[in-house]
């Protein structure tokens, strides 16, 4: 009753008149009949245009068309709990928003006592290394520390590369083809398995 | 039934000791063991459930109407208590989902460290309260204020360590919450500022009894009136048989401890026809009144007059054609919760040309809450009125016609 | 989803697989790629569609509207006074004015008009008021923060007067709700008949009106939430309805068969 209810409510909606269905196909597979109804540019039949009303589009369609786009299959269901329900699910949440809470908290502390550490050393070094705060700043000098290591650098530049989930197809090193891009290919989509 | 009724009142009393882990798991182990020997037995204890139907799980209309005629109604629908009455009936804490037992584990977890906290910030406290305030360079008012945001910290950690409990948010909503509590005290109050305080506040400003009768009022204390049994929403119009009686205030704190104050209900709106303006008139004016958090309700009528009335209630009238008057409610704390010297001050105050701002600052009072009902010419008013001993209710009021602007004819010359 | 290359116009080889192409192209989502393709080449012309006389721009330019100030500061108005005709709201309504529906400002009660902005109210906005008093404390605008607000009472007291007639009606209408009262005449005069220009009587329209009055029938007050007197009133009323159609009915079949022609010619003329 429900789904020819959503038929009936949404068959207007979606509903193609002027185009041959896969029943009307199958049909003509069955008979045998290979009548040419449809014209050089038009898929249609023509008849069916000439009436003006055809035969109707296959409700396998309209169903396929009403679960890929109809808003109301789109929206979630709101949540309807009973009490206990309800409290279980609350408690949950409460749960993982503690846990996740806690792991920032963690994270966040992990970061400042890094952060305190460095510091700390760099004080060490600007004052207490006896050479009144040369090998400090030396230290701070960040001349050739991005580069090519063959040429000598300390970190290579790509390393300078923020940070992604998800890599284009060639993992980000350049166009594919001749070049680096193309040994650092990710997937292969010509690989077939013979 | 017995085996529910037992894990509850030691989930309580878990609850009470700020111990939850303990007791729930030997809990849980005894429910999910199908040879739990202490129930059985406590059952066979039992007289028969016919012949002692529990009113939670009957179903049967007979056992039904025996309850009835034995003074104890059935609770609930059919439906519900038969469906309790085949359910397992396993306790909320124990009951065996696997995500939801996970969740417990990280929430009693946390609530433990909570617990150790606490226990860490009192011995502070105390440490700090033992200490002589000479150690401190600010002396005795820095080590005071240092205790306060040390007693605010210890409010916060009891709020944290109940926040997360589902029987503590179930309680609340069942409207059980014990507001000795600091969670339900903080609970209710979040209720509050959710909505009735904005339309609260919104009714004090928007009928001006803001600037009219009290200078500014942030309100912390909830203000509910009622007329008998009858609820009044702040701001409503009441009719004068209603009340000449005086109401019942509901005048709930939220935060702890007891609140030394005075009542004013203040009508801005006596009509003075001789300085074609309006009168401040005191309808009720009562002091040294004590609230808390569990004692909230105050029947002004029930007051002692010897030592908290000082003008008792007049009921609210409006002359006929007279606008509306706002009859406002105003609640004042004293200043360190002291109570004011009642004798001088009954010899001073005056009910017509009251001004609350003379009174505050007289007193030292600061408003804490304030709310409203209106009144106008009824029916009953004059009889009202006239059982009141008050005169002027054979006077209407009527607008004065303001003479218009004589007209003003315009030079013609510079018309098109 | 589906692949594509299924629906990408290439040239099948049998039947069946034509069949198929055609069947799935009708989803739209096919029909749209394949529509891709041929508006790429499409190219704009610009043709000279738009109008460039008449009233094709919009009306170039009206009377003025005549808006503005029509009392300056300080100057007295009573209520009533349109103080500023405006397009929206220029000017604000302060204290002791209001704002019509096309936001005219006008005053609400008698003083003088004043001009003036209120930071705490608002910060940007621009306020008209009218102060109650000319000069002095009370007539700056606005008042002072947290100060009580300046009334007028502008009415005078009289003795109530009894609503004597009011009254009585009332009294009458209750009590001669039961058949004695009547009888022991409350009832009002009955007003003497009117003469026509024919030297007939006629009893007058006022009097007509009020003849269930003297009668002293008591007509129940319709409530409209009481739905089961509705539901009688309506049944009443479909009843009365099918008499009066039933009748009609009859009659008309009577008409047809006299002379509905001859009536017909005379209604046309």
């Amino acid at each position: 009753m429900h789904a020819s209810s959503i038929r009936g409510a949404l068959a207007q909606v979606f509903q193609i008149p002027l185009r041959p269905t896969l029943r009307n196909a199958a049909g003509q597979i069955s008979t045998g009949i290979t009548t040419t109804t449809t014209s050089s540019f038009s898929t249609s039949a023509s008849r069916a245009a000439k009436k003006g009303r055809g035969a109707k589009p296959d409700q396998r369609i309209t169903l396929i068309r009403y679960f890929l786009y109809h808003p109301t299959t789109l929206t979630p269901r709101p949540l309807r709990f009973s009490r206990n329900r309800y409290l279980r699910h609350w408690t949950i949440h409460r749960a993982w928003n503690l846990y996740r809470a806690k792991v920032k908290q963690a994270r966040q502390l992990e970061l400042e006592r890094q952060y305190n550490a460095m510091h700390a050393a760099n004080e060490e070094l600007r004052v207490g290394a006896g050479d009144g705060g040369k090998l400090f700043r030396k230290a701070q000098m960040k001349t050739g520390v991005w580069s090519i290591p063959e040429r000598g650098g300390g970190v290579p530049i790509e390393y300078a590369r923020g940070l992604v989930e998800w890599m284009g197809s060639t993992g980000g090193l350049g166009s594919s083809g001749t070049g680096l891009g193309a040994k650092a290919k990710i997937w292969d989509s010509e690989w077939t398995r013979s | 039934m017995a085996p529910s009724r037992a894990p509850s009142a030691l989930l309580l009393h878990s609850l009470r000791s700020l111990a939850i882990e303990k007791p729930s798991t030997a809990l849980a182990i005894r429910a999910f063991t199908s040879a739990s020997s202490t129930c059985q037995e406590v059952q066979a204890e039992r007289p028969s459930f016919y012949r002692n139907p529990d009113p939670e799980t009957v179903y049967q209309p007979r056992l039904e109407r025996k309850l009835a005629r034995a003074g104890r109604p059935p609770i609930g629908s059919r439906r519900r208590r038969m469906a309790l009455s085949q359910s397992p009936r396993i306790p909320f804490e124990q009951l065996p989902y696997q995500c939801f037992q996970e969740a417990r584990k990280v929430l009693v977890e946390d609530r433990e460290e909570k617990l150790r906290k606490i226990e860490t910030e009192r011995a502070r406290v105390a440490r700090v309260r033992e200490a002589d305030p000479g150690a401190f360079r600010g002396g005795e008012p820095f080590k005071q204020k240092k205790l306060a945001s040390m007693e605010a910290e210890l409010e916060r950690l009891k709020i944290l360590a109940d926040i997360n409990d589902p029987s503590v948010k179930r309680r609340f909503e069942d409207g059980k919450g014990d507001m000795n509590k600091p969670i339900y005290r903080y609970l209710a109050e979040r209720k509050w500022r959710e909505y009735p305080r904005k339309v609260l506040v919104q009714r004090i400003t928007q009928m001006n009894v803001v600037p009219d009768v009290v200078p500014n009022v942030d309100p912390i204390v909830d203000v509910k009136i009622a007329f008998g049994k009858k609820a009044v929403g702040s701001g409503d119009f009441v009719p004068s048989d209603v009340s000449e009686k005086p109401c019942q205030l509901t005048l709930q704190a939220f935060d702890r401890g007891e609140k030394m104050v005075t009542i004013a209900v203040v009508d801005p709106d006596v009509p003075n026809v001789e300085t074609d303006s309006f009168d401040s008139r005191c309808h009720y004016l009562a002091s040294n009144i004590t609230i808390s958090p569990t004692k909230p309700l105050v029947d002004l009528s029930k007051l002692s007059p010897g030592s908290q009335v000082l003008l008792p209630w007049l009921p609210p009238h409006a002359q006929k054609g007279s606008p509306y008057h706002r009859l406002s409610i105003v609640i004042l704390q004293h200043k360190d919760n002291i109570p004011i010297d009642f004798e001088p001050a009954k010899q001073k105050v005056e009910r017509d040309g009251f001004t609350l701002r003379s009174f505050m600052s007289r007193h030292l009072l600061t408003p804490i809450s304030a709310s409203l009902f209106r009144t106008r010419w009824d029916e009953s008013t004059a009889a009202v009125m006239e059982r009141a001993g008050l005169e002027g209710a054979n006077v209407e009021l009527k607008r004065k016609k303001v003479e218009p602007l004589p007209y003003k004819r315009r030079n013609p010359s510079s018309f098109r | 989803m589906l692949q594509p290359r299924l629906y990408r116009p290439a040239v099948p080889s049998d039947t069946l697989m034509t069949s198929l192409i055609s069947s799935l192209s009708s989803l739209s989502l096919c029909s749209k790629h394949s529509h891709l393709q041929t508006f790429l080449t499409t190219t704009f012309v610009r043709h000279a569609s738009h109008a460039q006389q008449g009233r094709a721009n919009g009306p170039g330019d009206s009377a003025g509207r005549r808006l503005g100030a029509k009392k300056s500061a300080s100057e007295y108005v009573v209520p009533g006074n349109i103080i500023f005709k405006q397009r929206g709201t220029k000017w604000h309504p302060g204290e002791n004015v209001g704002i019509g529906k096309d936001h005219t400002i006008y005053a609400t009660e008698h003083g003088y008009v004043r001009y003036y902005r209120d930071p705490l109210k608002h910060p940007k906005r621009r306020y008209i008021g009218v102060a109650l008093e000319k000069e002095g404390p009370g007539s700056q605008l606005p008042y002072p923060p947290n100060a009580p607000s300046r009334r007028r009472l502008g009415m005078y007291a009289t003795p109530v007067k009894e609503p004597q007639s009011g009254k009585d009606t009332l009294d009458s209408s209750t009590s001669s709700y039961s058949y004695a009262a009547f009888k022991t005449g409350s009832t009002p005069t009955i007003p003497p008949p009117t003469i026509h220009r024919q030297g007939t009587y006629r009893e007058a329209n006022v009097s007509i009106g009020r003849a269930a009055e003297r009668k002293g029938v008591k007509v129940r007050p319709y409530d409209r939430r009481d739905r089961w007197l509705a539901w009688r009133r309506r049944a009443a009323r479909v009843k009365m309805g099918l008499e009066a159609k039933a009748a009609r009915a009859t009659r008309k079949s009577k008409g047809k068969k006299s002379n509905k022609g001859a009536k017909m010619g005379v209604s046309q003329r």
